[in-house]
């Protein structure tokens, strides 16, 4: 790196420290991991200042903000009662949607969306069905009658990186929110929901009266990791994403259990060393995701 | 007269700042021609400049200094860093990345025709042999330009091609030999640029 | 695209799928795009950024009534802090009208049951109107009224828009 080092030191007397970071974004990144340091001083395992509200959108039946640093995710889950089809005919439905609308990121205009946003969509949907965090025979209300088509929508309302990890979080969340709205048989023989306001005029046989909460089995949390050279970053933001583009994620269960592991190219070999490091550094995050997840869902019942 | 100087007091826009009779309107202000007072235009704090000596007006001017810090915008005359994105027969495409030593926030696109890319011999430049994608240049802005791009020249010894790297890959930077050729360190491979020359 | 000797201004809303009660398909908003566009126009001092545009994208988390106003306000605020140069702030309010009853900043229930409507989007310390829509039925005597209902609540409004945006631009000095 000698020669990269003396073949710009001409330019760097005559702009302001932020101008040479866009114009050499790799070499100012590369010394500061000199000092394991990165630019916003945080050592490179750790993660950004992380925070978490429930029921952010009171119209849903089930919604989570989520913040790391200056990514932003708002999830919100609602519920609608569908006939099952005829293969699973005591199984509700899962639909997973990831949104990143302009407001995000200066790289998402209307008309022009961003692609990541169905991968991301994909990735949060396997997440989510492969852990076994939804019973999707809970979703069932009436066999072969009626059951619960869950929709979780994810919004990324501002877009600085680690976006999968900071949409499954807020996915997994909402979920943990949720409250099952109550349901009611009318005369007719169709399954309504009964709003809190006409609960007690309607003292109808309620279908899930004791059914109110999902029992969610093993929750995955995840961390994404920026590699370059030997160096491993932890929570990249989206400058460290643009610059070095090798990434790996890692999903694991509340238990530490292995759920996927994504490396989606890049020019970094990841090194089995590599690999294990991250994953103990994602076992580290789970740890605080729960912990936080836990403090909030406390504060709530107090509330 | 209400001028405070010591403690600045925090406006928004549409809020009264003074009155023409007594102020000028500088940044971040402006007279309404119906009652003649000045407005902020801004949000920030608002302050007061004397008067330069000597100068014909000699009412303090109130300015308003935003909160918050914008990007450094290209204006006609001022020196620019870019980056280089894509090259044709007859212009280069550039991203303006600093205006002077300040970083850009915001996107602008620069344009460097044939005829703007060295002093002498205009008609006979090549832009493949002047300039490749990546290379970081130091330009001047000659206009406003078109409704995309600023017009930028590097017709002057000292602008032109400050870094580059080379093509042979491995990411080397190249170390600039003569006005027209730039080597790679590592490969020994001599390239064709418009090179600035360094102080 | 020409070149423009005065800068643009670019409008977009857009409603997230929970923003409805029932799950709707989170889809742009052409019309009220148009009418935040109006309505912030007039504001914007578009000489100060030549050959330049400036985006406003708003997107609706929870829709629960007067969605409009509470966007132009919200948009405006935002341009403030954003430092964009302007005359003055816009704020805005509707009003509905059920029956005989004027109803201001209504809810959506009330908006379902609506006879008419009165929006205004103002620059208050300025005493200018940069936008009213009117629908529906309504008598002279009506419209006076609900005109100044929703100037004396823009009023209103817009002292607490700039004391927010004091506190935001105090916090981060």
């Amino acid at each position: 790196m000698a020669e990269t080092a003396t073949g710009k030191t001409g330019m760097e007397g005559e702009m302001e420290v932020d101008a040479y970071r866009r114009l050499f974004p790799l070499t100012f990144y590369e010394r500061h991991l000199l000092d394991s340091l990165r630019p916003d001083g945080r050592p490179l395992s750790r993660s950004r200042h992380t925070s978490l509200s429930l029921g952010a959108v009171s119209s849903a039946d089930g919604s989570a903000l989520v913040k790391f640093g200056d990514t932003t995710m708002l999830a919100a889950i609602k519920l609608e009662v569908m006939t099952p089809s005829k293969e699973s005919p005591d199984e509700g439905c899962l639909g997973i949607e990831f949104h990143m609308p302009p407001i995000c990121s200066p790289i998402v205009r209307p008309g022009k969306p961003a692609e990541i946003a169905p991968v991301i969509s994909k990735q949060l949907e396997d997440a989510i069905l492969s852990s076994g965090l939804i019973n999707l025979k809970e979703l069932s209300l009436i066999s072969g009658k009626a059951a619960w088509m869950t929709y979780v929508d994810i919004y990324c309302l501002n877009a600085d990186g680690s976006l999968f990890d900071a949409a499954l979080f807020a996915a997994v969340a909402a979920f943990s929110h949720l409250e099952i709205p109550l349901v009611s048989l009318s005369e007719g023989g169709r399954v309504i929901t009964v709003s809190g306001e006409n609960l007690d005029n309607t003292a109808k046989e309620l279908v899930n009266k004791d059914k109110r909460k999902l029992t969610l089995h093993s929750i995955p949390f995840s961390l994404t990791c920026v590699l370059h050279k030997n160096y491993i970053l932890a929570d990249p933001t989206a400058e460290e994403e643009s610059i070095m583009e090798t990434l790996l994620t890692v999903v694991l269960d509340s238990s530490s259990q292995l759920i996927s592991l994504y490396k989606p190219g890049g020019s970094v070999l990841a090194f089995k060393t590599m690999v294990q490091d991250c994953i103990s550094y994602t076992r580290k995050r789970v740890k605080e995701l729960q912990k936080i997840l836990s403090e909030a869902l406390s504060d709530m019942e107090i509330d | 007269m209400a001028i405070e100087t010591g403690e600045e007091t925090l406006v928004t826009p549409g809020e009264v700042v003074g009155d023409s009779s007594d102020l000028i309107a500088g940044r971040g202000a402006y007279v309404a021609h119906h009652n003649g007072k000045i407005y902020a235009s801004l949000t920030g704090r608002r302050s007061i400049v004397p008067p330069l000596p000597g100068s014909s007006d000699q009412k303090p001017k109130v300015e308003i200094v935003g909160h918050k810090a914008h990007g450094a915008v290209p204006e006609p005359g001022s020196v620019v860093i870019a980056r280089v994105t894509k090259v044709m027969a007859k212009t280069v495409s550039a991203d303006i990345m600093c205006v002077g030593p300040k970083a850009v926030k915001e996107k602008f696109t620069g344009i460097i025709r044939q005829q703007d890319v060295r002093a002498s011999e205009i008609d006979k430049v090549d832009m493949y042999l002047s300039f490749r994608p990546g290379d970081i240049v130091r330009a001047v802005v000659l206009s406003l330009g078109d409704a995309r791009a600023y017009y930028l020249s590097t017709a002057k010894n000292e602008l032109g091609v400050v870094s580059a790297q080379s093509m042979a890959g491995l990411g080397a930077t190249m170390v600039p030999i003569s006005w027209t050729e730039m080597q790679c360190p590592l490969t020994g491979q001599i390239e064709q640029r418009k090179v600035a020359k360094v102080n | 695209m020409m070149y423009s000797d005065i800068g643009r201004l670019n409008c977009n809303i857009s409603y997230t799928t929970f923003s409805t009660s029932i799950r709707g398909q989170g889809s742009d908003n052409k019309e009220f795009s148009a009418m935040l566009h109006k309505a912030l126009e007039g504001s914007i001092i578009l000489e100060s950024f030549p050959k330049t545009t400036v985006d406003v994208f708003a997107l609706v988390l929870e829709s629960g009534g007067s969605d409009l106003p509470v966007i132009i306000s919200c948009a405006s605020l935002a341009l403030a802090d954003a430092g964009i140069m302007m005359y003055d702030i816009v704020s805005s309010v509707s009003v509905t009208c059920i029956g005989k009853n004027l109803i201001i900043d209504p809810t959506s229930e009330e908006e379902d049951h609506q006879d008419a409507s009165f929006l205004i989007s103002c620059m208050p310390s300025r005493n200018e109107v940069t936008q009213l829509t009117l629908t529906g039925e309504w008598t002279t005597a009506k419209v006076h009224e609900a005109m100044e209902l929703c100037i004396d609540a823009c009023s209103k409004l817009g002292d607490i828009m700039r004391s927010c945006l004091k506190e935001a631009a105090s916090t981060l000095q």
